[in-house]
C-alpha cells in the first residue's frame, strides 16, 4: 500500500515538474504573443499585518486574465479577481472579509488590474508593470515589480511562461478603512503567474 | 488608545453620554428633539465608518442622508401628509441602500424581502403617527442591541457597531422608561420614527451585504415592530424575546456549521 502511494506521489512530482520546460528559461527571451493566465497554476496572494504582531496571508481562488507580450513596451496585462473568492483558511474570517467591513463583495464583486505601461529587460521580459488597480470601487495607480521565472514548451504541445509579481497597496486608498488599528493598512500582493500562449 | 477601549468609547460610551445630555434637554419641540437625536448619533456614525463618502458610494454612506430626511419630516404639520412623506423617504432609502445589488442580482426572494420590509416600515410609521407606543426607547434600544450582536456574530462588525451606537443613543431614554416602569416616556413619536428607519436601514444592509440569515433577520425585523405595536406597557419584552431568539438562532447555526 505504502509503495503504491510513494509511486503515485513520484508520478505526480514528475508530472508537475513538466520536463519540457527549460530550467534556465529565466534568462531567455519569452515568445511574444497573447497569453492566458492558467488559474490551475497561478496563485494570487496577499499579506497583511495583524495587530502589528504577525503577518496574515490569504489568497483569491477565482480570477482570470491575459498577458500580451509585445516588443517596444507595447505589452499589456489585465487581471480580474472575484473578491468573494477570498480564502484565508478560516470561514468566519472570510465571511467578515467579504462583508461591508472590507471588500463589500456584494457591491464590488470584482477587483481589476489593467496595465498602462510595461517595462521590459534586455531579453524582452517584463520586469515592471504600471497600471490601475480598481478595488472597492476606487481606482488607484500601482506598480508591479515582476520577476520572470521561465518559459518554454510544455509536454502538451503548448508554450508557457511564468512570472512572479509583487506590489504593496494601501487599503485606505481604496476606502477600506475599517479596523485600521488592528489590521494593517499596507497590503502586499504577490502573484505567481503561469500563462499559456494562445 | 487601546483598540477595545476605542470601540467601547465610539460605540457605547459617547452616544450613551450624549443620550443622557439630550434627555436632560427635553422636552422641546418635536422637530428639535428629533434633530437632537440625529445629531448625537452622527458623531459615532462618522467615527465608526471613517466619514461617509459624498456622494454616497456604499450602503452605510446613505444612512446619514436617510436620517436627515426623516428628521425634516416633523416640519410637516398635517399627519397624513407627514406619514406619506416618511413612507416615501423610507422606500427610497431602501432602494438606495440595496441598489448596488438590485441592479445586477434582482431575485424574486430579494424583491419579496424588500417589499415586506417596506410594507412593515410603512405600517409602523402609520401607527406611530396615530398612537404613541408605551415604551418606544426601550423597544428600540433592545432591538438595536440585538441587531448589533447579531450582525457582529453573522459577519459584519461595522454594522454591529453602527447598530450598537443606535441602541446607545436611545439608551438614556430607555433607562428613563425603565425607571418609570414604562408608565412614562420622553422619546417622541418622531424620534421613534427616525430610529425605526435607521434600524430598518441597518437591518437591510446586514441582510443584503453581510449575509445575515433570513430567519434571524425576520425575527429582528419583527422585534421592534411587535414591541411598538403592542398596546400594553411591557410590549418591549416581546422585542427582547424575539431578539434573544434571533441571537440564539445565529449562535446555534454557527456552532453547527463549525462542528460540520
Amino acid at each position: 500500500m505504502e509503495t503504491r502511494t510513494i509511486k503515485a506521489l513520484l508520478s505526480l512530482v514528475a508530472f508537475c515538474a513538466t520536463p519540457g520546460l527549460s530550467q534556465t528559461a529565466a534568462a531567455e527571451a519569452v515568445a511574444a504573443g497573447n497569453y492566458k493566465i492558467d488559474p490551475a497554476h497561478t496563485t494570487i496572494q496577499f499579506t497583511v499585518s495583524h495587530l502589528g504582531v504577525s503577518d496574515l496571508s490569504g489568497r483569491f481562488n477565482l480570477f482570470e486574465g491575459g498577458i500580451t507580450l509585445a516588443p517596444n513596451g507595447n505589452s499589456e496585462v489585465n487581471v480580474s479577481i472575484q473578491t468573494a473568492s477570498v480564502d484565508t483558511n478560516h470561514r468566519k474570517r472570510d465571511d467578515h472579509l467579504r462583508s461591508p467591513d472590507f471588500f463589500n463583495a456584494k457591491q464590488y464583486p470584482e477587483m481589476r488590474f489593467v496595465s498602462k505601461k510595461v517595462s521590459n529587460n534586455a531579453y524582452g521580459q517584463p520586469i515592471k508593470v504600471q497600471g490601475d488597480l480598481t478595488l472597492h470601487g476606487k481606482t488607484r495607480p500601482v506598480t508591479l515589480k515582476v520577476s520572470p521565472v521561465g518559459a518554454g514548451a510544455d509536454p502538451w504541445g503548448g508554450y508557457r511562461a511564468g512570472f512572479n509579481a509583487t506590489t504593496t497597496i494601501k487599503r485606505s486608498a481604496h476606502g477600506m478603512n475599517f479596523m485600521q488599528g488592528g489590521i494593517g493598512d499596507d497590503i502586499t500582493i504577490t502573484l505567481n503567474i503561469e500563462a499559456v500562449k494562445q | 488608545m487601546d483598540m477595545r477601549l476605542l470601540v467601547v468609547f465610539q460605540t457605547l460610551a459617547l452616544p450613551l453620554a450624549l443620550s443622557f445630555v439630550l434627555l436632560c434637554l427635553t422636552p422641546r419641540s418635536d422637530w428639535q428633539n428629533t434633530l437632537g437625536l440625529l445629531l448625537i448619533w452622527l458623531p459615532s456614525y462618522a467615527w465608526i465608518i471613517g466619514l461617509p463618502s459624498v456622494p454616497p458610494l456604499e450602503a452605510v454612506d446613505w444612512l446619514w442622508l436617510l436620517g436627515l430626511m426623516m428628521t425634516m419630516t416633523p416640519i410637516i404639520n398635517r399627519p397624513f401628509r407627514r406619514q406619506m412623506v416618511q413612507t416615501f423617504v423610507l422606500l427610497m432609502g431602501l432602494v438606495a441602500l440595496t441598489w448596488p445589488v438590485l441592479r445586477y442580482q434582482l431575485t424574486v426572494v430579494l424583491s419579496i424581502e424588500l417589499i415586506i420590509t417596506g410594507a412593515a416600515g410603512g405600517v409602523l410609521l402609520h401607527r406611530l403617527n396615530r398612537a404613541p407606543p408605551a415604551s418606544p426607547a426601550l423597544t428600540m434600544a433592545t432591538s438595536a442591541g440585538g441587531l448589533a450582536v447579531a450582525s457582529a456574530l453573522a459577519g459584519s462588525l461595522l454594522i454591529g457597531q453602527l447598530a450598537a451606537a443606535l441602541a446607545a443613543v436611545t439608551g438614556g431614554f430607555a433607562l428613563y422608561e425603565l425607571i418609570k416602569r414604562s408608565r412614562e416616556t420622553r422619546f417622541s413619536m418622531q424620534q421613534t420614527a427616525l430610529t425605526w428607519v435607521i434600524y430598518l436601514g441597518l437591518l437591510t444592509i446586514a441582510r443584503v451585504y453581510a449575509e445575515l440569515p433570513l430567519g434571524p433577520a425576520v425575527l429582528l425585523g419583527a422585534s421592534p415592530l411587535t414591541g411598538l405595536l403592542l398596546p400594553w406597557r411591557y410590549g418591549w419584552f416581546t422585542s427582547l424575546l424575539l431578539a434573544g431568539i434571533a441571537l440564539a438562532w445565529i449562535v446555534l447555526n454557527n456552532s453547527t456549521t463549525s462542528a460540520g
